[in-house]
């Protein structure tokens, strides 16, 4: 029986003193603590019951947790009524000793049956004594099960029952015991003394086992607890599974690392590099190849390759004992990658089915990235690859203009081996790209892109004979790219031909003339002389010099004319820096003019000027013609085996009907673009109807066949100012002496 | 000739010469002398004949005087070949001015008695290049032949590769011992005495009469002859058929020509000297290109002499490209392979293995880094395959059967000037692999960025670039369940 108003040492329950009334005169509280004493919790509850003066429960209206005062040290929350005359309230302590004292004032409440009665008549109190809460320690380890983690971190977090830190002291490595391992590196997390951390180390021969931490009862102590609180009450313990370390890469040296990781089951990268593995496949990068940075920025291939584990049913990685061979059968993929190192940007630029089809020798060039695709693993026996077209994908070189991320393309490599040489190209004629990799390198020189590349299995080179196709001279060649004819002949067989057979292809293939001048042999184009001014900033109708730029062949000549837009200007050669000066402008009756901007200038070799007065000197006879048989509007030009290049002029065709050159040359199938250049020229030069004039002189010995004449007969003829060309020229030495010459005129 | 000195009334001047001569005074007269282009056929540029009467009372030019002019001169009797050159011109004001309208050589000479004429009939520097088919023209070769030994039929059987034929009419000869060259016959004989010293050469290779050659010193038989050339450029084919004719002087202008940007090929590296290098051995394909340099007007190319194979001949092969003419550099001893390399100075920096094995992971492994002097060829050990850093070549393929990856990347050695050669390496001792540094042969690398190797699961797999005073590189990691791409950088 609680006796209000009288403290219940054991208990801290006050009792009531007064004999209990027939009826109902008062109302009274009884304060029930809890019975630990002294008290060690952090939180307590206490309850609150109304009786009357017959010590029978008694409902009362208007209690509530205002009406209830605890001492400094602790905290009132959580009123609760359980019934009208039963409630309850938690206390918080902020203090682990001493005394507390909990109080209901004086009339907090009132009877229901009878709201005049009130109670308690007098402040009610009740007084806990505290002794000091013993904290607990959380024993932390990695959620990961098993932990992989080497080492395995460990922390150590003290709190009282309710969560709230509690600050130790005197607590250390040795409270900590292991049955695996050792602890180390134990401290104290800086600033908190509630927290502490440690690292267990595990031997390396440990791989799959159970591992338990100990930090036995009362090993610290409460800071600044007098008397001592320890902690824990109890030993604690945290058992987990640990399996075989996950390995970390460290970097050592480097002074910035960026890591892409995924997850080797499933990842978005895997799937999208080699996606007809299939979703439950699983795959992991696997090196890396021909890194090259361009500023910040890093290109690289890195191949993908299934990986050999697998998972299982219960989630576990699990590895096949037949790993398959990702040349055989689609196995590996491969990935073109740009990395950012400012912010470690990862960006997938290319994915690739086959790591034989991916990107090689990456090349930087201005800021520009070069590649091609291909590998000579293709050629490697039973190589099935995932991408059932791979033949049309090989044989281009690519580019990416940094820092876009667009790849274009910059060519297919089509001269290649011929499809009889290459069984395995039978439909294609694809060259390098069929081979590559290894043996294919790219170097940028010159204006050029270089590029070393072949086709065939180089494990299988033969001999004596080339009877594979990776013997044969096609193979292995020195490729380039580039915007300029490469004026090579691919081969030069020469039984059953003459030299002069050779140097005549040769002049056929340039579009040049031969011949011997003196004892000197001469090869030049076929074409005049040509030049531009320099600069292309126009002349005055005085301006007596002008700096030619641009000769399309040769050396500039020592003395003659220029002729610009209808005016010859007389010269007597020119300095270093291609300047012509103290210019004759107007010459040979023609007008002196401006020329305003960018101007051709033709270098003309002879003046043949003859008026009504001259007509018969030195001229003997004169017979112009249109030459018809010289007009071609339509060129064939045959090469390779089969092939060929028809070219055309419209114009001229409806003007004059179609006219067919035909022209076999002995180009290979892959000098497609010397053909076309050398069809064109053609064109260019006959597709116009010009005249043949022949002329019979009396003996001029300084005409030579190419020479340009500027020839002026405007008598009869209408020749103003007409450029031609010497065709031929013939010395008769008997009687009459003369020379006869033959011109064809220019466009 | 300047215009002034053409025709105005001034007599025409003749000048000709024979052996640089002048036997004008002896000129009776002189036939037609002409150039001609064909036109419109396509460039058949003509000289043609050149013609003139000697008036020979003394029969001074008679081929049948044995001390005649041309003997006299150094020419032969008959005049042929004797050089000729006409000059033409003007006399003004008693001066000859002339210059020359022809040159060439004597074709042959006609006697007429009657008149005591002798008619000199000449070509000019084409007559022999239009008449004589060429000859003994090309590649050189020199290489032992090999027999074919499942060659079945009653003679004996030496094939050659078909991508250095056709033999050059007129340059094959046969050696079955020292200084002997013995020319091919036209026909193999089928009855009597068979000598298979008696040989053809077709496209088929080299067959001997009746069976194979027995009798020969060892390395023999050897064959010369010469290959047709391929990829030659057209100015050097000129040059080579005008040097073949003898014509020493040449003007050739062939501009280059701009057209929309294409591949094109320079032919097949080692092509010109293939055959030429050890006449011993059989004439081989084996070999590729791994690497090449561009420095200077010069390209190196690392010439592999074949992959595991102890008998390539591996060398480094340089193209000048202001004579485009190859030449070899260096030649390796056998069995060592060539991948990459990077020069400096007057050195190049090869990385070799001579084990056959390419990943430093493995013990048998025998990569190392040579150090080639290219103006004396001294080859030394730069870093050598027993140091702890040993240079990587190619990783294994972890897990995937026996396959090695080729070596793929060309990013596993570069040379930064006036500091060190940096390449790829793994050291399996202390499980790392990264990027090292080595600086002098004989002076341990230092590792510059190193990665642990996880047993493998990295592959060793790395390779870097170097730029700006930056080193960029790249590996990859697997751990369990996780797989990443590690990208590293260092400012050197």
């Amino acid at each position: 029986m609680a006796l209000k108003g009288i403290r219940n040492s054991q208990s801290g329950t006050l009792v009531s003193g007064r004999k209990p009334p027939l009826f109902i005169q008062g109302l009274s509280i009884n304060i029930t603590l809890p019975t630990e004493s002294p008290y060690r919790g952090r939180i307590a509850t206490i309850r609150l019951d109304w009786v009357d003066n017959l010590n029978q429960p008694a409902p009362v209206v208007g209690f509530g947790i205002g009406a209830l005062v605890g001492n400094v040290g602790g905290e009132l929350f959580n009123f609760v009524q359980h019934s009208p005359s039963s409630y309850s309230v938690d206390v918080r302590f902020l203090i682990r000793s001493g005394d507390w004292t909990i109080t209901v004032k004086s009339l907090a409440a009132a009877l229901i049956t009878d709201p005049s009665i009130k109670g308690p008549s007098e402040d009610t109190s009740a007084t806990m004594q505290l002794a000091g809460e013993k904290p607990i320690v959380k024993i932390g380890v990695p959620a990961e099960r098993p932990i992989t983690q080497r080492p395995v971190p460990l922390t150590f977090e003290w709190v009282y029952s309710d969560d709230t830190p509690a600050y130790m002291e005197n607590f250390d490595e040795t409270d900590i015991d292991t049955d695996v391992g050792t602890i180390g590196n134990f401290a104290q997390v800086p600033g908190d003394a509630s927290k502490y951390t440690a690292d267990l180390t595990i031997p390396e021969t440990t791989t799959n086992t159970q591992v338990t931490i100990t930090v036995s009862a009362n090993v610290a102590q409460v800071a600044n607890s007098d008397p001592a609180i320890l902690g824990p009450e109890a030993d604690t313990a945290k058992t987990f599974q640990i399996a075989a370390p996950t390995a970390i890469a460290h970097v050592t040296g480097a002074d910035t690392v960026c890591v892409l990781e995924k997850d080797i089951i499933s990842n978005d990268f895997l799937n999208e590099v080699i996606p007809h593995l299939g979703d439950n496949a699983g795959g992991a990068f696997t090196g890396v190849f021909e890194p090259v940075s361009i500023g910040d920025s890093v290109y690289m291939v890195v191949p993908v390759r299934k990986f050999t584990q697998t998972i299982n049913d219960e989630g576990e990685l699990v590895t096949p004992t037949n790993p398959e061979n990702f040349l055989s059968d689609m196995q590996a993929g491969a990935a073109l990658v740009r990395v950012n190192t400012a912010n470690c940007q990862f960006e997938l630029l290319k994915a690739y089915s086959d790591i034989t089809l991916a990107a090689r020798s990456l090349t930087v060039h201005e800021d520009v990235l070069y590649f091609f695709e291909g590998s000579h693993h293709m050629y490697e026996d039973a190589v099935i690859f995932a991408d059932s077209h791979w033949r049309e994908k090989v044989g281009y070189v690519y580019k990416i203009e940094h820092p876009s991320r667009s790849i274009e393309e910059v060519g297919l490599n089509w001269r290649s081996a011929t499809t009889t040489d290459n069984p395995d190209t039978e439909e294609t004629d694809y060259f390098y790209g069929v081979h590559g990799a290894t043996t294919a390198p790219i170097a940028i020189a010159n204006e050029a892109l270089h590029l070393l590349t072949g086709f065939g299995n180089f494990d299988d080179i033969g001999q004596p004979r080339g009877e594979r196709p990776v013997d044969r001279i096609g193979n292995w060649n020195w490729i380039q790219y580039h915007d300029q004819i490469n004026q090579r002949l691919s081969e030069v067989l020469t039984n059953g031909r003459t030299g002069f057979d050779i140097l005549k292809d040769i002049a056929i293939l340039t579009n040049s003339i031969l011949g011997f001048k003196n004892d000197t042999f001469f090869l030049r184009p076929r074409e005049p002389q040509k030049a531009v001014n320099g600069g292309g900033s126009g002349i005055t109708a005085t301006q007596q010099a002008i700096t030619a730029a641009d000769l399309n062949w040769g050396q500039f000549p020592t003395e003659g004319w220029l002729s610009v837009d209808g005016e010859l200007i007389k010269h007597a050669g020119v300095d270093m820096l291609g300047q012509f000066s103290n210019l004759v402008r107007g010459a040979e009756g023609t007008t002196a003019a401006p020329h305003t901007g960018t101007f051709e200038i033709l270098f003309v070799s002879h003046i043949l000027s003859l008026n009504a007065d001259t007509l018969e000197m030195p001229v003997k006879s004169i017979v112009a013609t249109n030459d018809n048989r010289q007009l071609f509007n339509r060129v064939r030009l045959r090469y390779g085996e089969d092939e060929e290049v028809l070219v055309e002029d419209p114009t001229s065709i409806v003007e004059n009907g179609a006219r067919l050159l035909e022209v076999d040359v002995p180009l290979d199938a892959h000098q497609k673009v010397w053909a076309e250049w050398l069809a064109e020229s053609y064109l260019a030069r006959f597709k116009d109807i010009q005249q043949v004039i022949q002329l019979t002189l009396k003996p001029t010995f300084y005409m030579h066949v190419g020479d340009v004449v500027c020839l002026n007969i405007p008598e009869r003829l209408h020749l103003h100012n007409t450029l031609c060309q010497v065709l031929e020229v013939n010395h008769a030495f008997r009687q009459p002496q003369t020379t006869s010459v033959k011109l064809v005129t220019l466009n | 000739m300047p215009k002034q000195f053409s025709y105005q009334g001034h007599p025409v001047a003749l000048t000709v010469k024979i052996h640089n001569q002048d036997v004008t005074s002896d000129l009776a007269s002189m036939d037609d002398i002409g150039q001609r282009i064909d036109y419109p056929n396509l460039t058949e540029f003509r000289v043609g004949e050149a013609s003139f009467t000697l008036r020979d009372v003394q029969g001074d030019f008679s081929p049948n005087n044995p001390s005649n002019f041309f003997t006299r001169n150094g020419g032969r009797r008959t005049g042929r070949n004797s050089p000729i050159e006409i000059k033409a011109g003007f006399i003004v004001g008693s001066i000859r001015h002339t210059e020359t309208v022809y040159k060439g050589t004597v074709i042959k000479l006609t006697q007429d008695g009657g008149p005591a004429t002798v008619k000199v009939v000449c070509t000019d520097n084409f007559g022999d290049m239009r008449k004589k088919t060429i000859a003994d023209f090309g590649v050189p070769r020199h290489f032992m032949l090999t027999e074919a030994l499942e060659q079945t039929g009653e003679n004996g059987a030496y094939p050659i590769m078909d991508a250095i034929m056709p033999a050059s009419d007129g340059s094959v000869t046969l050696a079955t011992r020292v200084g002997e060259e013995i020319a091919p016959v036209q026909k193999l004989a089928t009855e009597g005495t068979l000598d298979p010293k008696n040989f053809i050469i077709d496209s088929e290779g080299v067959r001997t009469e009746g069976r194979a050659i027995v009798d020969r010193q060892v390395g023999y038989p050897q064959l010369r002859m010469k290959s047709p050339y391929r990829y030659r450029h057209i100015k050097d084919v000129i040059t080579d058929i005008l040097n073949h004719a003898g014509i020493t002087n040449s003007e050739i202008d062939i501009p280059e020509q701009a057209v929309d940007p294409h591949f094109s090929s320079n032919g097949r590296i080692n092509y010109d000297l293939l055959g030429t290098i050890g006449s011993s051995n059989p004439i081989t394909w084996n070999g590729y290109v791994t690497d090449f340099i561009h420095d200077s007007g010069t390209w190196y190319f690392l010439y592999n002499g074949g992959r595991n194979n102890p008998n390539g001949i591996s060398q480094i092969i340089v193209y000048d490209v202001a004579t485009r003419t190859y030449s070899q550099l260096h030649k390796f001893s056998s069995a060592t392979e060539v991948w990459k390399f990077a020069k400096s100075g007057n050195s190049l920096y090869i990385l070799a293995t001579t084990g056959g094995n390419y990943d430093a992971n493995e013990i048998s492994s025998e990569n190392q880094i040579l150090q080639l002097d290219i103006t004396t060829g001294t080859e030394t050990v730069f870093v050598p395959h027993t140091v702890g850093t040993r240079p990587q070549l190619a990783h294994y393929y972890h897990g995937v059967g026996s396959v090695f990856m080729k070596p793929d990347s060309r990013r596993q050695l570069i040379y930064r000037e006036n500091d060190g050669l940096y390449y790829a390496f793994v050291d399996t001792a202390n499980s790392q692999f990264g990027v090292a540094k080595a600086t002098a042969a004989g002076t341990a690398p230092t590792s510059i960025v190193s990665i642990n190797q996880d047993g493998f699961n990295n592959h060793g797999g790395i390779a870097f670039d170097i730029k700006n005073n930056t080193l960029i590189g790249g590996t990859t990691f697997v751990s369990t369940g996780k797989s990443q791409i590690l990208v590293f950088k260092k400012a050197l």
